[in-house]
């Protein structure tokens, strides 16, 4: 039958799209282990040196440091502000709330280039010196959106009457909030957080140009860079594309695809 | 029986008489007082640091300082110099054809799982969210690695005996700037599409089919049309995106692959001219946002 | 204007009720879901608020438990004053139709919910989750989940759950639509059973009439946000208030027409189809008035024409058609152009052929005269 034929033709297309999104994460791994110290095939035998190489950068452990206090604190806020508001987005209908969803997810839709100079702008305008914290406002922008849409969609597939309930039996807003919703949404909560990690692990352009001279990770490979090519930057890669790509997978058992993709 | 304990029925008052007991707070202050944090967020830093940088690209800089001119200069200078001029088409050629080829494979993409691999489709789209979040930088250089004169391509090709000297093209062109533009923008691009063929319904494409239309005439009238906020939602996404990217032009586009984005990136770095950067990213943003609506309207058109 | 919550106002003269409801008022955007609704539950009693789906029995009960905000009017429940109460500090519980149990928790942590929130003590809350469960028949099932009930035994955990607080007033909204027909039979009963046991008022949304007639004490039927006509089943059953009243609860043959004469007392009817005369009680009709003449079908007895049988009423048809359900025959007579009684009998009745003519006859006192709204806006 065609059936099978056509079946194939579709997982030829999935595949081939796949390959193409995956090589230059496969690339950079596999490079990373390569013993040679040019990037070029072929492969001399697999060795940790770059790693060892990259450890022992003294630049390279501050801008790891760096990285992870600001997914943390991104993360925490995102958490606490995103869950707030999209509690007040699931409650009630209103071309209000509509504006403000819109609002929430420009940030999503800006060249990050456009509110990195733009955000540098501001606080240079208002005398705010560059530094982590303001790179952190920066990723709070953009990953704000994640946690209000993902949170949103659970509490939109809760049951209201779940927690009206709860209120009938005697529980104060705070706590059938503690109590029954936010156990129930924990899990959207916690992919929402997974997915603001990856994304301020991996974020370049933001950082770039608002914190100062505080590198982050990908900020301290850019720099790198521009200065020719070392094997150790593909071990600090790897270490970015480890994690986002844990965070994610993980994400994935939280949340599904779908309320990912809205 | 225990209705004898009931009494008679109380005579309906009039309504007016009887006045209101509202709650002491009214019903939208739990939903403004949550809503508070994050609206006082991007009021301050989404509209405070877009207000301040478009009066930026009023003023000027004299003497490494910026001076609230308030003045067209720096518009007038964007859109006169040939240099920026020809920026500017380079930019939208370049990030429109990115946008294009990224939705079609996109929506194969996603068409492909939504219709042919249906079971495979939560495991398939986690794997394009894998991809979304997994390094934006570090794909971009590592495309250097691929396509480079001593590349993975190159070298294959050379051992293949295809070829003797590099393709010296593949890096540092318009070519490069264009394939590693949709490569990362291609998740993004399957997202939106996605949840758009979600909401076609397959009685839609079977209603079609039985009325007589071909498989390709089901697609052109039915699904496409049915999907198409979700494809123009990828295709305006990715259009913007691309547009605004200055990593991708700066690390494989060479000066022929060369976009806006570097430009501006360098006013506000070496150049120091951030009114001018800040004007020239405005007429991007016009520029993608005008060429959208164009494409709108037009497909508002075809796809009746 | 003001002061504090739990401000007690008796306002009942009548006695304390359970439930006092007073000119409640609600609207939702464009659309008027309540409109000047007064009503009364006694305490100990079993009250239906009946309806047809969307006349704002929901609203009513929501309004009640403080889940909406009326616009006008007042709620006390026991003498005191609850509007300004959010749903916790009221002394009413809620059953709700889809039994939103907490899916999170066991079944003994929902039952016990209540109590621990008021930190009853656990020993004591073991205890008194298990006699709940043996009142609705389910002991022994604290340690399952909820996913692992079904529907029927869901919503005797949401049951139990709501009573375990021992509300003196307990709200319950079609807790009984998800439950196939002879589950819901016998959750009826159980309900009345329970309600008796604990002398706890219930106030029971229905949109089932058969469900209000065998359940309840008192009924309180609605109509597009008011109330149509209140009292015991009997009384909405036997005298209906008004033609909804008449169509939506039982079953009634209502046949227009105009008074053509009266005395007082009685009152002759001409039916516009047909032009035949009806005699009923007056009702408090007057001449020429246009009225709605609603009969109830076990009421109509048909024979062949001209077999004596003393009711005033005699009007002549044709069998049409009939159809069986179960013990009983349902016989469709037309008896004018386009009008046609439904009547009821026995299976063991006489057999008549179809397309006989018959003749169609009922007591006057089984005549109800019901004012025409249609035609003059009275009521
Ligand atoms: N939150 C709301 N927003 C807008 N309109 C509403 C809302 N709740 C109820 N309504 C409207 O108020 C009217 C009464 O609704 P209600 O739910 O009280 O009806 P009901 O008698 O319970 O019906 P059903 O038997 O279908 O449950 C309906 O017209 C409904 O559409
Ligand atoms: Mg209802």
């Amino acid at each position: 039958m065609t059936g099978g034929r056509s079946h194939l033709v579709w997982w030829l297309l999935v595949g081939a799209t796949l390959l193409f999104l995956f090589a230059p994460v496969a690339v950079v791994l596999l490079f990373s282990f390569n013993a040679a110290s040019t990037t070029s095939l072929p492969f001399a035998g697999f060795s940790l040196r770059w790693y060892e190489r990259a450890f022992g950068d003294h630049q390279f452990v501050v801008a790891l440091l760096n990285s992870v206090k600001v997914a943390i604190v991104v993360a925490i806020f995102t958490a606490v502000v995103g869950t707030s508001a999209a509690f007040a987005l699931s409650r009630r209908r209103s071309r209000w709330l509509d504006l403000f969803s819109s609002f929430v997810t420009a940030p999503l839709i800006l060249p990050t280039l456009f509110l990195g100079i733009a955000l540098l702008s501001f606080y240079t305008q208002i005398g705010l010196r560059p530094w982590l914290g303001t790179a952190m406002i920066g990723h709070a922008l953009v990953t704000l959106p994640f946690v209000v849409l993902i949170v949103n969609a659970r509490l939109m597939r809760l049951d209201r009457s779940i927690e009206e309930a709860a209120r009938d039996l005697g529980a104060t807003p705070f706590q059938s909030f503690r109590l029954i919703v936010l156990p129930l949404v924990a899990p959207a909560l916690l992919g929402a957080i997974l997915i603001v990690v990856a994304w301020s692990f991996d974020e370049l352009v933001i950082t770039f140009f608002t914190s100062g001279g505080d590198a982050t990770l990908p900020v301290r490979i850019w720099g790198m860079l521009r200065r020719g090519i070392d094997p150790s930057v593909n071990a600090m890669a790897s270490i970015i594309l480890l994690t986002t790509i844990a965070c994610t997978l993980l994400a994935g058992r939280f949340i599904s695809g779908r309320e990912i993709a809205r | 029986m225990a209705a004898e304990r009931l009494g008679p029925a109380l005579p309906v008052q009039e309504s007016a008489e009887v006045t209101v007991g509202r709650p002491a707070t009214p019903a939208w202050a739990p939903t403004a007082a949550q809503l508070a944090p994050a609206l006082l967020f991007l009021l301050v830093f989404l509209v405070g640091p877009v207000a301040v940088f478009f009066a930026y690209s009023f003023w000027t800089v004299k003497a490494y300082d910026l001076v609230p001119a308030w003045t067209l200069e720096n518009y007038q200078k964007a859109l006169t110099e040939p240099i920026y001029l020809q920026l500017f088409a380079q930019t939208l050629v370049t990030a429109g054809l990115a946008a294009i080829v990224t939705v079609v494979i996109a929506y194969a993409f996603a068409h492909a799982i939504r219709f042919h691999l249906r079971r495979y489709q939560e495991a398939l789209l986690l794997l394009v969210i894998v991809a979304l979040f997994s390094g934006y930088l570090v794909r971009i250089y590592a495309w250097r690695t691929i396509l480079g004169d001593e590349g993975i391509i190159n070298q294959a090709l050379i051992s293949l005996g295809l070829i003797r000297e590099p393709l010296s093209f593949l890096l540092f062109s318009r070519i490069a700037t264009t394939i590693v533009l949709v490569n990362f923008l291609i998740p993004l691009a399957i997202l939106p599409i996605y949840a758009a063929l979600q909401n076609v319904r397959d009685e839609e494409i079977e209603v079609a089919r039985d009325l007589g239309a071909t498989p390709f005439g089901a697609f052109w009238r039915v699904t496409l049309p049915l999907a198409w906020t979700g494809v123009f939602a990828a295709l305006g996404l990715t259009f913007i995106i691309a547009a605004g990217d200055y990593v991708t032009p700066q690390l494989v586009g060479g000066t022929s692959g060369s976009m806006i984005g570097r430009t501006i990136a360098s006013t506000f770095g070496t150049a120091f001219n951030w009114p001018l950067g800040a004007a020239l990213s405005f007429l991007t943003l016009v520029f993608v946002l005008v060429l959208l609506g164009l494409v709108k309207v037009g497909s508002e058109r075809v796809l009746r | 204007m003001g002061t504090g919550t739990g401000r007690v106002t008796r306002d009942d003269p009548a006695g304390e009720a359970a439930i006092a409801v007073e000119g409640v008022c609600k609207r939702f955007g464009t659309t008027t879901a309540l409109d000047g609704v007064s009503l009364r539950v006694e305490p100990g009693t079993f009250v239906s608020l009946l309806g047809p789906s969307g006349c704002g029995k929901t609203t009513l009960l929501r309004i009640i438990g403080g889940f909406e905000h009326a616009d006008a009017g007042s709620i006390s429940i026991h003498g005191v004053r609850v509007d300004r109460l959010p749903p916790n500090r009221r002394p009413v519980n809620t059953v709700f139709q889809r039994y939103a149990l907490f899916p999170h928790k066991s079944i003994f942590e929902n039952i016990a919910f209540p109590l621990a929130l008021q930190r009853v003590p656990r020993a004591e809350q073991r205890a008194r989750v298990a006699e709940m469960l043996d009142l609705v028949r389910l002991p022994g099932i604290e340690a399952r989940s909820p996913a692992q009930l079904s529907g029927g035994q869901a919503q005797r955990v949401a049951l139990a759950r709501a009573l375990i607080g021992r509300p003196r007033v307990l709200l319950l909204d079609e807790p009984l639509a998800a439950l196939d027909l002879k589950l819901r039979k016998a959750m009826q009963l159980e309900l009345r059973r329970i309600q008796e046991e604990l002398g706890t008022s219930f106030l029971y949304v229905t949109h089932d009439q058969e469900e209000a007639l065998t359940m309840s004490d008192w009924i309180v039927l609605m109509s597009e946000g008011r109330i149509a006509q209140q009292g015991t089943p009997a009384e909405v059953y036997e005298r209906p208030a008004n033609v909804f009243a008449s169509g939506f609860i039982g079953e009634a043959n209502l046949l227009p027409g105009i008074v053509a004469a009266t005395d007082g007392t009685t009152a002759r009817v001409r039916l516009a189809d047909g032009g035949a005369e009806v005699t009923a009680p007056a009702n408090g009709v007057r001449s020429d008035q246009p009225v709605v003449v609603s009969v109830r079908p076990e009421r109509l007895r048909i024979g062949r024409a001209g077999s004596a049988n003393g009711a005033e009423n005699r009007i002549p048809g044709r069998l049409t058609r009939r159809v069986f359900l179960g013990n009983i025959r349902r016989e469709f007579v037309a008896i004018g152009p386009d009008l046609v009684l439904v009547a009821q009998r026995g299976v063991d009745a006489e057999p008549i052929p179809n397309g006989e003519p018959v003749e169609v006859s009922w007591q006057a006192a089984n005549t109800i005269l019901l004012p025409d709204e249609g035609a003059s806006h009275g009521g």
